[in-house]
Parts: structure tokens; sequence; C-alpha cells
């Protein structure tokens, strides 16, 4: 199905693919139906549908010049672009674009590894340069740092922290655009920029400090559409020697409070890696008296229940990274934190471990306590394991496995807004006639971000019918459930393609003065419109009357 | 690292996509100018993926048994061999492990040309719905109650070059899954220099 861009001729486009062509090579610019399938979103609510977000050409540049010279063309043609690394950003999109009929910039073959330093624990990577390929990298060279990853680990280092995606170890290295060092960007006039100390021609210390001098303006290029990075680096952490981890429990769902309260205090000292939530009653779910009370927010009467069962309400598991002997001792004061605020509070020591860790403890799911913590990735080994998410396995017997989108909002990181989101969630969801026993008075919030919680209020909303009205249907009501929690204060970090204006719409802080201020920055850099229009909200002039056409 | 270009490149020419030989093809009652395949991935968890294993095995095809994670199996052969060659390889799995190998072929110059999902119906019988090689699909039709076995010769018989391609729902009785509500697929991979007919 041959389509063009937008407001672009046939002649034009022919005349751009001849110079994509000439900037990259024939065999690298694939505009044939069979080539263009692997640019779609596999998970695509709108699938096969006349508004589907497909390219109309891919092109593959090897260097930063030939990234340049497709960035010329497409000013010349007004042809507009949507870079992807590795294009393997599902339940976000995958590697779809925000227009329908852009042409895509691949950036696998820019797959460089340019430095990886274990002394000074940094690495500068290009696009194409997956959490797999490094890990492998420093494995072969025998280099004593880490890879934070982010589950699978497929993805392009690159390109996640380009979509601000999160890992599981240490808080720092965990936000991975904010452990990035610095980066190397083409512009849409096509000229090269670097941020930080690359700023400087005979700089000794990019990686080192990326705030350079005078405005940063890394900030604007994660989520955003003022150029395409071919370079970019990021902190690694050091290899630690231990790792070690624990369960806290504690009885009472009003203890919620003072455990949070210890597990920031105790990531914010860098003690301890990501603290991991979760709920014993979960088990109780099944129990109609009780599923009665958590749908009622009844806390007096699951408080009971949960006594009755000898239940406690809460847990966390907290995982230390270090020596032998500091973890043990990290481990004993959380433990000593804890038992001073919770009455009550019961202490699991988990494993200690050697590190690094031999493939069978990866692998293993047994220990002192059942765990939900999947263990690879908070040891930085990249796993594809997280996509039974998707596949009707045992343990996920109901998945829908035809969509995948991932909504996560942003909530304070404390007990009380925990318990305060449980209820508006539960809220919207009561008043969009979504009957589901998700959200409730159980979930828990994760803390990949390391400043604040992220809880999910997308999975699992579609009721299961996979059929092309089912998935617009299931597609309206997110964007419903979107607008709702938007006038509720929170926010979500990140979305596919097709709810990134609803999202945007959330921030609406001053009529839109955020929003406002990105599109007069995008017009003045970008004012053909051609990098990525539309994304994360941001509409270039030209593309502007295309702002929220995907509700339609 | 090899790329897509230069795989779909390199494929036409590479002995990693070589005609069927003798031994396989004929040991299953094959038929000449097949796809060899090079690997069979299948998922231990499940009887009816072991048991077509255990007749490809016989085809001298290499087992790669996995479960719910495909990290080792990518890392240490499939990432390495991948980027020297395309190759072609055949399965039984859940739908996880064949989206994570389709999407990583996709990006080597590789592409699913045949596609069977095994599922069940209420009253316990098979629901089989094929994709694939119109020869390989009518070898499949009728399917008999030992379906195993008949996936597992014509997971070896696939067509080279640009084969037309058809599509068929059959049902079977005999034994149930060994997993309820969870589809087994059964998929070929192939270089796109190979067969050139993906299916979906």
């Amino acid at each position: 199905m041959a389509i063009l861009p937008p407001g672009v001729s046939a002649e034009s486009f022919q005349s751009g693919i001849r110079e994509f062509q000439d900037a990259v090579g024939r065999d690298w610019v694939f505009t044939s139906d069979d080539d263009l399938h692997s640019y779609r979103d596999h998970f695509s609510y709108i699938k096969d549908q006349p508004n589907e977000l497909i390219p109309s050409a891919a092109v593959g540049p090897d260097t930063t010049e030939q990234v340049q010279a497709i960035v010329r063309t497409a000013n010349k043609y007004k042809i507009p672009l949507y870079a992807i690394s590795t294009g393997k950003n599902f339940a976000y999109g995958g590697p779809s674009p925000n227009v329908r009929g852009s042409v895509t910039v691949d950036l696998k073959r820019m797959n460089r590894i340019l430095v990886c330093d274990d002394k000074r624990n940094f690495a500068l990577v290009e696009p194409g340069v997956s959490y797999i390929d490094l890990y492998r990298h420093i494995q072969a060279n025998k280099l004593n740092v880490w890879v934070d990853t982010p589950d699978p680990g497929w993805g392009s280092l690159i390109g996640n922290a380009m979509d601000h995606g999160i890992g599981y170890t240490m808080g720092y290295y965990r936000d991975h655009f904010g452990a990035h060092t610095g980066m190397e960007v083409v512009l849409p006039n096509g000229e090269l920029l670097r941020t930080g100390m690359g700023a400087m021609p005979a700089s000794q210390s990019w990686q080192e400090y990326r705030h350079g001098y005078g405005p940063d303006p890394a900030g604007l290029f994660g989520q955003g559409n003022f150029g395409i990075v071919t370079k970019m680096g990021f902190r690694l952490m050091p290899a630690p020697e231990h790792w070690r981890n624990g369960l806290v429990t504690v009885p009472k769902r009003q203890d919620l409070v003072p455990l949070i309260e210890v597990a920031n205090y105790l990531g914010d000292l860098a003690m301890c890696g990501e603290p991991w939530y979760g709920s014993p009653l979960t088990e109780l779910m099944g129990n109609t008296e009780f599923r009665d009370a958590a749908l009622a927010f009844n806390e007096g009467e699951m408080d009971r229940q949960a006594a009755s069962a000898n239940l406690h309400s809460w847990q966390v598991e907290l995982q230390f990274y270090g020596s032998e002997r500091t973890t043990l001792a990290n481990w004993e004061y959380a433990k000593e934190l804890v038992a001073r605020k919770v009455p009550g509070a019961r202490f699991t020591d988990g494993e200690s471990l050697k590190t690094p860790l031999t493939r069978e403890q990866l692998a293993a799911t047994t220990g002192p306590y059942p765990t939900n913590m999947r263990r690879n990735i908070t040891q930085g080994v990249p796993g594809l394991g997280i996509w039974y998410m998707t596949g009707r396995t045992e343990r996920n017997p109901n998945a829908w496995n035809e969509t995948h989108i991932g909504l996560f909002s942003l909530i304070g990181r404390s007990g009380e807004a925990v318990l305060k989101a449980q209820q508006d969630f539960a809220a919207v969801a009561r008043k969009l006639g979504m009957p589901s026993l998700f959200p409730n008075a159980i979930q828990t919030p994760v803390n990949w971000y390391q400043f604040a919680f992220l809880m999910g209020n997308g999975f699992g909303l579609g009721g299961g019918d996979v059929s092309p009205a089912g998935k617009l249907a299931a597609t309206a009501k997110l964007r419903e459930v979107l607008r709702e929690n938007g006038a509720l204060g929170y926010g979500d970090y990140r979305a596919p393609p097709i709810l990134q204006d609803d999202v945007a719409d959330q921030y609406s802080f001053n009529n839109f003065a955020l929003r406002r201020f990105n599109e007069t920055l995008k017009d003045a850099i970008d004012p053909n419109g051609i990098i990525s229009p539309g994304r994360a909200g941001v509409w270039p002039a030209v593309f502007r009357s295309m702002r929220g056409g995907m509700r339609s | 690292m090899a790329n897509r270009r230069d795989v779909l490149k390199a494929g036409a020419v590479l002995p990693a996509v070589s005609l069927a030989t003798a031994p396989f093809a004929s040991a299953l009652g094959g038929v000449a100018q097949a796809l060899s395949l090079e690997r069979f991935v299948f998922d231990v968890r499940f009887a009816e993926s072991g048991a077509i294993a255990e007749h490809v095995e016989h085809a001298g095809i290499q087992l790669s048994p996995v479960a719910d994670d495909l990290m080792t199996l990518w890392y240490d052969e499939l990432d390495l061999a991948w980027r020297k060659a395309p190759m072609a390889l055949a399965g039984v799995t859940l739908a996880d492990a064949l989206f994570v190998l389709e999407t990583f072929a996709l990006d080597r110059g590789m592409h699913v040309v045949y596609r069977g999902e095994h599922g069940l119906v209420e009253d316990g019988r098979i629901v089989h719905r094929l994709a694939g090689p119109a020869r390989l699909i009518e070898r499949l039709s009728p399917l008999p109650e030992a379906w195993e076995s008949a996936v597992a010769t014509a997971l070896t018989e696939c067509p080279l070059g640009s084969p037309q391609t058809a599509r068929a729902e059959l049902v079977t009785g005999g034994a149930a899954l060994s997993l309820r509500d969870a589809p087994l697929y059964s998929w070929i991979i192939a270089p796109r220099s190979a067969v050139a007919s993906r299916v979906s």
C-alpha cells in the first residue's frame, strides 16, 4: 500500500527518495510493503485501519553525515521524518510514527560502542546499540561496570532514554535520561550540535559533566522533536561485589505510610536499590468478603480480615548493592528503621550472593520467600522473558495478547499518595463503567524512577475484545481515563503516538504554557516541521491542524 | 554487527540458505527444493511441542529447547549466528516466544513464512489455524488425529522461492493440549531471500 507523506506530491516524494538513496545508497531506502512491515506497531490498536500510523518509506543511515543529508533532503521536500533507534518501543507504539506517511529514519546501522570506560564509569554509544549489545561488550571485555537495563533488554540505550525509559538497579541509574552524560544531535536544519562538555571542540570530559556552560537544551530532545540524536553518553554503575535482598511486611493498611518513608530514606541515601512493593493480601482477592471490602476501600474490615488470615497488608522487597558487609549493614539498618516506626513489622532475610551471579542464580525463582523480583534486571543483565505478559500462560491466563499499551501515572512518593491514588483510580474506573478488580485497594506503585511513584492505569481495560471495533472502543475508554486522571492531577509519563495528544492535554497549566513554549521553539528551530511532528503533543505550525486527529 | 540489508544481500549466496539434502527430506517423506532448517525451537513445558521436537530431531535438525525466556538462546546462539548469516528455523512455542523471534528476524532479513495456531474449542477438540505456503498447507489437510507428526513433517517441507500462500482451519479430536487456553504456535522463519512469501 503506497502512501505519501501529508502534503507531499508523488513527484516531490520520488525526488526525495532519490536523494535519500544518493545519501545512504539504494540498498538502504525501503519502500516496499514487505520492507515496511517491520516499521508497524505489532500491538497497534488501529492495525489495518485507514489511519494506522505507518511510514511511507524508511531510510537507514550509517553515519551522522548521512543523517544530516537525510534531514536536508527532508527540508527541501517538506517530508516529515520519524527517527527510531531500534524500534522496540512496544507498549508505547513500537516504531510507528506520529504522522502517517512519515519517512522512518532507522538508526539501527549506527550501532557502534564508541567508549566504554570502567574506571570513569561511562559509555558513549550510537542509537543502534541495544542493552544486549552493550552487555555483550562489557562481558567480552571483562569490564567492571553494569548496564541498567529496561525489561526487555533488546531496545536501544538512546531510544529508551529518549522516551524517558527506566531500569531496576540503583536510583541514579534507573532514570535513563537522567543518567545521560551529553549528546550529539542533528538539528532540523542539518547542523550538528553537541551538548554539555561536548560543545567544546577539544573537550576532555564530554561524558563527565553534562551541563557544560549556559542553558543546557538536552532536555528538549527527550520525548522531543527538536533533532535526531546520533551519539549519547551514559553513566554506568560500577559492578558491585555483592547483592543481598530482604523482605519487609507490615500488618495494617496505614502502615504503608511509614514503610514508604523508610524506603525513600534508604533509597535517597543510596543505601538500597529499587524497592519492590506488593501486598500479601492479593491472595485474599478470591475471597468474596475480602474483595468486597477491598473494592469498597473499607480499611477497618480489610485490616480485620488480614489479621484473621494472619496476613500482613503490605510488603516491600529491598535490595542492596556493595560488599557482603556493607549490604548486611544496610539491611540491618533498614530493619531497625522499620521496626522503630511500625509495630509488628516482620523481616525475612533474602539471599546474599557474590556477584556476578551465575546463570542459575539469575534464573532462580525460589528463595526464602516468594518474590516478584525478576532477578536478571536487578543485576543489570538484559532479558526477554517479560514478553510472557503478551501471551496467555498459566500465570497469565487472561492476557489480551493482541494489544499492549503501557500507561502509568505519576503519583507522589508517599503512602498517603498511594492510598489516595488507589481510590481516585478506582472511582474513575467506576465512573467510566469499567467494572474491574483493577484498580483496587491493594494496588501498589512502582519506584522505577527514584523520586516519584508510577501506578499503572492502562493495562487490561479493554475487556478482551480484540475485534477492530473492540480496540477502538478500548482506545476511546483509555482517552477518558487519561482525561479523568489528568483532572485529578495524575499525569502520565509516556504514551504511544495514538494517545500522546491526550497525555499532552493533561499538562495544561496556564493555558498550556508549556506546550505553547515548546511549539514556539519548534516553529523557530524546525520551520518546516519535519522532525517527528506531533511527538509528545508538540505540533509544528505546518502540521498543527493534525492535533487530536487520532481521536476521530 | 551485520545489519538488515547486509543480511538480505548475503542471504542469497550463503550456504545457510541451502536446499534440503536427501537424508533430512527423504527421511520424512519430504520434497526436493525445500528449506533446510538449522534449528528447531520448542517449548519444553508442553507435551505437544516436545512430541513434535522428537519427530524433527529424527531428521537431524538441531533442537533448541526454551521455556519462558529466550535470552539464553538469543544471546548464546541466534544473535551470534544471525550476525553472520540468516538462518532458517522452525519451532513450536507460545505466542510470546514467536513474537520475540519474529521481531528479531525482521531486523536480520528473515520473516515468518508459515504459522499455525493450535488451540482448543470447548468440547476438547483442537482447532488448528494454519497459514503458509499452499503446498505445505495442502500437505496438512486433513490433519490426522496424531497431528504432531504431520506438523513435524510439514515443517521440514517448506518450499523455496515465492510460493503461493494459503490458509486453513482444521479440527482434530483426541488428546487435548497440555495447557488450556494457551494456543501453541508452530512456525517457520526463513530468510527473505529463500522464501519470499511472508504470512501474518
